[in-house]
């Protein structure tokens, strides 16, 4: 792999204790002492490594603990047992399950890609990106070996209003000039996060993070001027109809609500800067009319259209709203009946919870997808929402070291480029720009139980 | 537990009852003694699960996994009513509350402990049939006449065999005689004991265990004749004289538990003995690739079936792949390629390590994989001449009866075996010195957490429970043999197209 | 000069207008494909359709007979029964009628409205198509016609869909192939029946397929005699079984082409909807169609450059892409930013014959993907005749030779160069082409160019007239025979070889021909030496000596014709009068097959007739020989036979293997202790799983050379292809003259080579014809070298430091210590005395003895300690890198 494109990872201890998902009992009264306690002969030394906490003034012993439950099958006196843990369930919720938040916290830490034993323990099938499947390929079809680096897998993007085609003259020279675009490393984009006990330092970790792994963030305009050594990874989004000319020329791209009067301040904005870069932020309920909206901001030159989903993933400020996946599914169809999706650049977020889900928006039709929550995941957050009742966070994140924040967010980018790489190396997919729209790889349920059940089970009597 | 054999043979096919090699096995029940019990032993005559026994004259700890339950224990005659001094409390045990997860439940799990110490079916009503995924084999349902449609069928003369060379090309006709083999697990990933036990455990039913990647250990060569050796991409210690050894050879192209990914074994576990099997250097992390590097194409794999073909000119070849979408194509073509067995391994299954991100993401589950590569192979006129295994999630006799009514011939089982190990999933082979319960590790010390004998009886145990079950299935279907079970999908109801589904529960007594 | 391309949005508007922009409809793709057998030629002369034939059946294990077609381009109008003009000038419309009674109402619907019609018929062929083995499925009746589009029928197409401006011949041939879209949706894809469809309908292109072999195309629609320039063959392997007509089998075409494909796409769903945004829907759903689309878009409508079109294919990647000069990567940027969702992503080779109307030039193309996991060959003769050939596997290359000169005394059984692209590279691009354009005169000259226009030529030499016969030189009994006695009664083969490549370059081809025909003519009456002539000529067949104005490939020919006919004069092993050392089976003979008696020691195998694999194979009938005491073996003829070698088991120490002809895959596969010699290249899979023993390979070896192999001594004289030793073990030891193509020694895990472990040589250097030794520029050119090995090492002559880190993804380069000189000492000695090249010249550098460790560098594993832990992740082995850099 170009070492251009590696991300380097560290390990970076969490500030506060992970939460476990299942606690010891360890029932003192009753205990025999005796001389072959089960607790001496822990293979994980749990017993011996256990402490008190002063952050969570509790004893640490469920973050050692592995469930082996050889301590509970072989006390004596049956003084140990094991319960799940109630702060585990409560942490998160239906979408930052705490399955999620719990793997995010361990990539953020070790900057590797979870791996276990014993096979899948999860459900069969689930809403959103957990009713589907990517596709893999077999015999007649190879792919590459993901992490273990045997062929070089690109995740490269760009984003930009391209071409529909080249051009040359009748000797064979090109004719067509360059157009404006960027390229990122990673067909993903950092987006700011919907709450959270944000601070100069956070935005600040972000923007490190978004430097190091050469991607870009979007900022609110006022981020933008504070950050401004990171500029050329920022994206200012520009609420207003303020344009700051010194502000523009700093950066490579920038980014505009959708509204009546878009396209004409995308014009303006490229009007003062021939090579910027503008993206059009589309929230709330796009609607029924978002794919035509997409077709017509890409044919007005817009470089990047941005879809923002709520941070659940859903269609936001609807009643039954869309998950993204069926909205980038719908775009992409949009725009394929136009013509219009080789110029496009069409970008989802809300609700990119796990690596998994960035190829699933690409496959879907998406080019590339911004993350938002899993940046303060990283940096601890429980998903408590605390933040947004006015009350305290639980970890304090405002007031994290920048560069503490941002290697732990690089470290999650990094175990989620890995698995970006297993998952293309198993569909045979060589270049991240060619999983967009890849419908051919993907495996939907409402597809397989059409075939599958519904097909030879649905008229069965009973 | 009475012990035989030795080793090297092959034990027979009976029951013995074969306890927790633990202090004490966990159940859905706790069952705790207070300090007033005074010895006098009127519980174990109340118990008729000897939850009870003396030791010394004393009370024994109670075995309360063999509990029914708080309704039984405050029946009048039972355990708490006849204490003279009231010292006996039942209640829910919280440990299982920890236990399992939605494939595994601790239901299953605890089920599946009961039938590999007892041989039957737990009767104190732990759910031994499907786990709690919500989908798939989970939704699915025998649906049982309301009569029994063949009264006078011997139950004990029901056929639960499978053929496995169904070509008529030469090779060796082999029939086994449970619709079940075991799967590929490399001598490395897991110990050479629970190596040796599920060998042993196969054999005595007179069936086939698959020795995985890691090559062909020497311990193996008594039960040559009940081996499938694995030829994967890694290759790794594949010689002319292992495949001449034995009667069947298996292709692994893929694995259910990462579909399309390669594998490694670290370092740490490649000890002295596993590489010296496997022919490479201790310490020294091995990777197999995916795929084979030497197939790319249909063409390439009916090439790599005729070289094994032309190196053991008896053996059959299966051929075990996942479950992409054009998993039908990819069977027709194994079937062109000249495959006595076709393999799909779905990807819901696997014991050894995998990323997360590979385990629920890749490839579809088996329950959609079965019925398009059975239906696939009916329409083009080859079904009857290749057999099909389904693995990859298959837990239960209730598992194997489905997948064969979705059109399989029969099944391929990995994690049960370790469950009835006492494997309890903590997801954890991975980590430091592997597992803490002996089962997948190398490590000298844990290795010692288990025999042997006790391993294969535990199994042996299991898979006579699973032949009962099946036999009590195919009974009430009125079915002679499992193989007029094969897609026989108007048996099955799926709970999201059916209404009224009555429960498929063969501790029920029949009408 | 091309066509700029200017047209493009009107062309496609006007298909998109047509396509009614209605419904993205599914892209359902029919069936999943893979392995295939693909073969092309093309020649400065016209060739019978028949020498298609011999690659075809030679390829019948890539294919299952359900499949098969062939193209022609550049045809003999004599053949087809019009003028030059016409053949030139007209589409040549060939239709596959699968329902005969539709013609009538095709030709109402498309053919006499729009066209004016110089010459039709229906294609003959032979009464009964189950006379022909193999043959099932009646092939479709073909209806042929000459056509030009009606010169008011396109001046209203050019007018209603804004193409004025436009060259008419490019507007009619838009015409044309929307057309023929037309007509195949009204009788194949949109009916339940499917009655007809265009097989092909350029100009001076031909495409005909049916269900079942490729050869059977020729021999049922009696195409043996019928001449073309530009031939190529397909033999396909689709997994679907009940195939009733040939719908989907290839060759495709867009407009002048005719493409043929080896391999499947993983995102042809992303292509299909690429084609669609530009008014194009595949209709035959398979992998091939939508390929051969892409190429008549980017080439027809965008007008492209030729080199744009297989960088869109096939892009170039990682090292090799900064490798291309600065205004190429910024080209090659615009193309893949444009392209990628269009590009193929492999395993594919792609063989194309096209007519390129605006030069009069016929072409033959292969292109093989990035990943290059693909087999193909290349190969190109130039003497009296010129010839460039294109297959998946040799010995349909060599197959395709034989038959031609067996005819015509122009051609030679072997060709002078044989080679293998390197897909997507910055070297030649992954694809070459053979031109056959017109000198003139009347006469075509051939030239091969690769991706970037670098002309691939031969040494020019004098060609051999083996028309002319030999005469007896006049020092015959003066001094050749005395000379001979006496060689041949040393009993040393060296000195038979010495005769031979020491006065090789003074003696005239009659000479070369008269002294080879001694030896053979000594060698059948005198049993004494046959043992010496036979070593001999071996030595000279496999050493390169200087030949001064003939050509090597003559003298290969000459050598391997007379070693045939002295194995097949041996005595036969079920002739019980005669008995020697040597001891004849062929197929016809096997059944008479038993140990060996008395003297015999050596049982020569006649491999022409047997089967490729399967019981019927010579593998297993040696393996059996085996068995019963036989330990020495010939096998000679081959002719892409597998496995040999194979299945003997564990401790075979005592035997020995020679292969002479086309050797085939899998050879060396699992031997454990004998040695195998093969003389001329080898083919892909060779010595996987290799235990122990010694292999010797006098040319090339193929894709995936040593998979998983345990051990063993190896030397190879020329390159590996893609892919060698990955996942190799234990302590296996390699010398490569040549390099390999990418990946080699992948995973290597072959512990320590100084305490016991595996390693590779490379020498990176190449013979000329002469035997001069080349060293290459670049020793190793992929960009991927012993990527995530964890054991073993490779030693690379590689005085100019050119190995960079990049190409190491978990290796690291380390100095030649004496113990590394001390250990491949030997080995580079033991190669000496193989192939005759001398260690003091692999330490020579520009005319300097160097120090080893100036010449050679050692690329090793990153320290155990790294990968003892925990690599979930390639982190390990980066930080690892950088931790090691760092000290």
């Amino acid at each position: 792999m170009p070492r251009k494109y590696h991300i380097d990872v560290q390990a970076t201890p969490n500030r506060y204790p992970v939460i476990g998902r299942s606690g010891i009992v360890d029932w003192g009264e009753g205990c025999l002492k005796c001389a072959q306690c089960v607790k001496y002969q822990c293979v994980y030394n749990v017993y011996r490594e256990r402490s008190f906490s002063s952050d969570i003034l509790a004893d640490t012993i469920d973050q050692f603990c592995k469930n082996c439950f050889r301590c509970v099958q072989g006390c004596p006196k049956r003084l140990i047992h094991k319960t799940l843990n109630p702060e585990w369930e409560a942490l998160g919720d239906d979408i930052y399950t705490p399955e999620i938040v719990s793997a995010t916290w361990t990539q953020a830490e070790t900057g590797k890609i979870p791996v276990s034993g014993a096979g899948y323990g999860g459900a069969f099938s689930g809403p959103g990106f957990d009713s589907m499947w990517t596709d893999m390929s077999e015999i007649v079809r190879p792919t590459r070996d993901g992490i273990h680096g045997r062929e070089y897998i690109s995740t490269v993007v760009e984003i930009s209003n391209r071409p529909f085609n080249l051009e040359f003259d009748s000797v064979g020279k090109i004719r067509t000039g360059q157009w404006p675009f960027a390229r990122i490393p990673l067909p993903i984009m950092f987006d700011f996060p919907r709450f959270g006990d944000l601070s100069e330092r956070v935005w600040q970790a972000m923007a490190l993070a978004a430097a190091e792994i050469d991607t870009m963030m979007v900022v609110p305009a006022e981020q933008a001027q504070a950050l401004a050594e990171f500029s050329h990874h920022l994206v200012p989004f520009l609420e207003d109809d303020r344009l700051d000319g010194a502000l523009i020329e700093r950066h490579r791209m920038v980014q505009i609500p959708d509204g009546e009067n878009a396209i004409e301040r995308v014009s303006r904005l490229k009007a003062m800067k021939a090579d910027l870069l503008v993206s059009v932020r589309i929230g709330a309920a796009g609607g029924p009319d978002l794919a035509a909206r997409s077709a017509e901001l890409t044919r007005a030159g817009v470089d990047l259209v941005h879809y923002t989903a709520d941070e659940r993933g859903y269609e936001a400020g609807v009643e039954n709203g869309r998950h993204i996946k069926d909205v980038a599914r719908n775009v992409h169809g949009v725009l394929l009946q136009e013509r219009l999706r080789d110029q496009a650049t069409f970008m989802v977020s809300g609700g990119i919870a796990m690596a998994e889900h960035v190829i699933k928006s690409m496959l879907c039709g998406a080019n590339l997808v911004a993350v938002d929550m899993p940046l303060l995941v990283a940096l601890e957050c429980r998903v408590c929402r605390n933040c947004v009742a006015g009350a305290r966070c639980p970890v304090q994140i405002s007031s994290i070291d920048p560069r503490w924040g941002s290697r732990r967010i690089v470290n999650l980018m990094g175990a989620w480029h890995n698995q970006l790489l297993e998952m293309m190396g198993a569909m045979g997919i060589r270049e991240a720009r060619r999983l967009r729209g890849e419908q051919g790889r993907v495996m939907f349920i409402e597809d397989l139980e059409e075939d599958t059940f519904a097909r030879l089970l649905g008229n069965s009597k009973s | 537990m009475r012990y035989r054999n030795v080793w090297s043979e092959v034990p027979p096919a009976e029951v013995v009852n074969t306890p927790s090699r633990f202090d004490h096995a966990i159940g859905p029940f706790n069952v705790v003694i207070s300090d007033a019990c005074d010895h006098c032993l009127k519980c174990t005559a109340a118990c008729p699960e000897k939850v009870f026994e003396s030791r010394g004259g004393k009370l024994a700890p109670p075995k309360d996994h063999l509990c029914l339950g708080i309704d039984c224990s405050t029946k009048s005659t039972r355990c708490v009513r006849s204490c003279p001094v009231g010292a006996i409390r039942v209640g829910i045990n919280p440990d299982a509350r920890a236990l399992g997860d939605r494939r595994w439940t601790s239901d299953l799990l605890m089920s599946t402990w009961h039938m590999a110490e007892t041989g039957r079916v737990p009767k104190n009503g732990l759910e031994y049939r499907i786990g709690g995924s919500g989908g798939g084999f989970d939704k699915l349902r025998l649906v049982f006449p309301r009569r029994l449609p063949r009264p006078s069928l011997d139950k004990d003369s029901i056929d639960t065999s499978v053929t496995l060379n169904r070509r008529n090309d030469g090779r060796h006709k082999i029939d086994i005689p449970i619709p079940v083999y075991g799967g590929g697990m490399s001598f490395g990933s897991i110990s050479q004991i629970t190596m040796l036990a599920r060998i042993r455990a196969f054999a005595a039913w007179g069936s086939f265990t698959c020795t995985g990647e890691g090559g062909y250990p020497e311990a193996l060569y008594p039960f040559d004749d009940h081996i499938i050796t694995q030829v994967a991409t890694g290759l790794f210690g594949v010689r002319e004289e292992t495949l001449q050894r034995v009667k069947i050879i298996e292709f692994k192209y893929a694995q259910g538990a990462k579909p399309g990914l390669g594998g490694h074994l670290l370092g740490p576990k490649v000890t002295e003995a596993v590489a010296r099997i496997r022919e490479t250097v201790p310490g020294s992390s091995l990777f197999s690739p995916f795929p084979f590097h030497s197939v790319y194409s249909v063409e390439d794999h009916k090439k790599h079936v005729d070289w094994v073909k032309a190196v053991n000119t008896k053996a059959l070849v299966s051929v075990k792949v996942s479950t992409p979408s054009d998993v039908d194509m990819v069977a027709i073509g194994s079937y062109h390629a000249g495959a006595h067995i076709l393999h799909i391994d779905g990807s819901y299954g696997g014991t050894g390590a995998a990323p997360d991100v590979a385990k629920k993401n890749i490839a579809m589950p088996v329950e959609y994989a079965i019925p398009k590569v059975h239906n696939f192979l009916v329409e083009e006129g080859v079904r009857k001449e290749i057999t099909l295994i389904a693995s990859g999630g298959i837990r239960t006799a209730f598992d194997i009866a489905k997948a064969i009514a979705l059109g399989a011939d029969g099944v391929v089982t990995g994690t049960s075996d370790l469950v009835s190990l006492e494997c309890l999933r903590c997801h954890n082979c991975e980590s430091g010195r592997g597992c803490a319960r002996g089962i997948a590790t190398t490590d000298l010390e844990l290795v010692g957490l288990m025999d042997l004998q006790w391993a294969s009886q535990r199994i042996i145990n299991m898979l006579a429970c699973w032949r009962e079950q099946l036999r009590e299935i195919l009974y009430r279907f009125g079915l002679g043999s499992i193989r007029e079970l094969v897609g026989r999908t108007d048996l099955l109801a799926h709970l999201d197209y059916t209404s009224d589904v009555p429960d498929d529960d063969i501790r029920d007594q029949l009408r | 000069m091309k066509y700029d391309g200017s047209f493009a949005q009107q062309i496609i508007g006007s298909r998109v207008r047509e396509l009614q922009r209605g419904g993205f409809s599914a892209n359902l793709k029919r069936e999943d494909e893979g392995g295939c057998g693909v073969t092309g030629f093309a020649c400065n002369v016209p060739v019978a359709g028949r020498y298609i034939f011999e690659p075809s059946v030679c390829m019948h294990n890539r294919g299952n007979g359900k499949g098969g077609g062939v193209a022609a381009a550049g045809m003999n109008p004599d053949m087809l029964g019009v003028s030059r003009e016409v053949l030139d000038s007209h589409y040549l419309l060939n239709v596959a009628l699968l329902e005969p009674q539709c013609l009538s109402a095709l030709k109402e619907g498309f053919v006499n409205p729009v066209f004016d019609v110089a010459r039709e018929e229906l294609v003959g062929h032979i009464p009964d198509y189950r006379e022909l083995e193999g043959l099932d499925v009646r092939p479709p009746d073909i209806w042929r016609a000459f056509v030009r589009v009606k010169p008011q029928v396109l001046k209203l197409f050019i007018e209603e869909n804004g193409l004025q401006g436009i060259p008419a011949r490019l507007a009619e041939d838009e015409f044309v192939s929307r057309n023929s879209l037309r007509l195949n949706r009204q009788f194949y894809s949109s009916l339940g029946e499917k009655e007809a469809f265009v097989l092909s309908h350029g100009r001076n292109v031909m495409i005909m397929k049916i269900v079942g072999y490729a050869e059977n195309v020729v021999r049922y629609y009696k195409m043996d005699d019928f001449q073309a320039h530009v031939w190529i063959a397909h033999q396909r392997y689709p997994t679907r079984g009940r195939v009733w007509h040939p719908g989907g089998a290839h060759p495709f075409t867009g407009l002048n082409e005719a493409l043929v494909h080896n391999g499947d796409f993983a995102n042809y769903h992303a292509t299909c909807d690429y084609l669609k945004q530009r008014g194009l829907e595949p209709l035959f759903m398979t992998d091939t169609e939508v390929s051969v689309m892409l190429f008549d878009l980017w080439n027809r409508v965008y007008g492209y450059p030729l080199e744009v079109i297989i960088e869109a294919l096939a892009p170039t990647g990682e090292l090799d892409f900064d490798l291309l000069p600065p205004e190429k990567q910024e080209l090659y940027d615009k193309i893949q930013m444009t392209h990628l969702h269009a590009s193929p992503d492999g395993p594919w080779f792609f063989i194309i014959a096209r007519n390129i109307t605006e030069s009069n030039t016929y072409q033959l193309l292969g292109i093989t993907d990035t990943a290059m996991l693909r087999p193909q060959v290349f190969a190109l003769y130039d003497g009296e005749v010129q010839i460039g050939l294109i297959c998946s596997e040799k010995q349909a290359i060599d197959a395709t030779l034989r038959s031609l000169s067996e005819d015509d005394p122009r051609f030679s059984p072997v060709a002078d160069k044989y080679w293998n692209a390197r897909g997507g590279s910055s070297s030649d691009g992954g694809a070459f082409m053979f031109n056959v354009s017109p000198n003139g005169n009347g006469t075509h000259k051939l030239e091969c160019f690769d991706k970037f226009g670098n002309q691939v030529t031969v040494a020019p030499r004098k060609p051999l007239d083996v028309t002319v016969e030999v005469i007896r030189p006049d020092n015959h009994e003066s001094e050749i025979r005395p000379t001979l006695t006496d060689v041949l009664g040393s009993d040393e083969p060296e000195r038979v070889f010495r005769l031979v490549s020491e006065n090789a370059a003074g003696w005239d081809y009659n000479m070369l021909r008269w002294m080879i025909g001694r030896l053979g003519f000594r060698a059948r009456t005198q049993p004494k030496v046959l043992n010496v002539v036979i070593e001999g000529l071996t030595m000279v067949l496999d050493r390169r000596f200087p030949l001064a104005d003939k050509k090597r490939s003559v003298l290969v020919r000459l050598v391997v014709d007379e070693l045939f006919e002295i194995f097949r004069s041996l005595p036969r092993i079920s002739d019980a009068t005669q008995m020697g050392s040597y001891c004849l089976v062929d197929f016809a003979t096997r059944n008479d097959f038993r140990p060996p008696i008395s003297v015999e020691k050596t049982l020569v195998v006649d491999a022409s007739d047997f089967r490729p694999e399967g019981d019927d194979c010579d593998a297993v009938l040696i393996s059996d020989a085996y068995q019963l005491g036989w330990r020495r073996f010939i096998i000679f003829d081959l002719r892409g036979q597998r496995f040999e070698g194979c299945g003997f088991g564990s401790m075979t120490d005592t035997v020995r293997i020679d292969l002479y002809g086309s050797s085939g895959d899998y050879t060396a596969s699992g031997i454990d202790g004998m040695q195998i010699h093969i003389h001329g290249n080898a083919q892909d899979q060779i010595g996987q799983i290799m235990k122990r023993g010694l292999l010797v390979i006098h040319g090339d070896v193929g894709q995936c050379f040593m998979y998983g192999a345990k051990g063993g001594e190896v030397f190879v004289l020329g390159n590996a292809a893609g892919r060698p030793l990955i996942n190799a073990a234990g302590h296996p030891r390699v010398v490569i003259n040549g390099t390999a193509l990418d990946f080699l020694a992948e995973s290597f895990m072959a512990g320590d080579p100084l305490k016991g472990g595996g390693f590779v040589i490379v020498n990176g250097l190449t013979l000329d014809e002469d035997g001069k030794v080349i060293f290459f520029d670049r020793p190793y050119p992929g960009s991927n070298l012993f990527s995530l090995a964890s054991g073993g090492a490779i030693y690379i002559r590689d005085p100019n430091k050119i190995i960079v880190d990049e190409q190491l993804n978990g290796g690291r380069l380390a100095k030649l210590s004496d113990a590394d000189w001390d250990l491949i000492l030997p080995y580079l000695q033991a190669n000496e005395k193989h192939f005759g090249i001398p260690v003091d010249e692999l330490l020579t550098v520009d005319g300097v003895r160097r120090l080893p460790h100036e010449v050679y560098r050692k690329v090793e594993a990153v320290p155990l300690a790294v990968l003892t832990q925990i690599p979930e992740t390639d982190d390990s082995v980066w930080s690892a890198k950088s931790a090691a850099a760092g000290h």
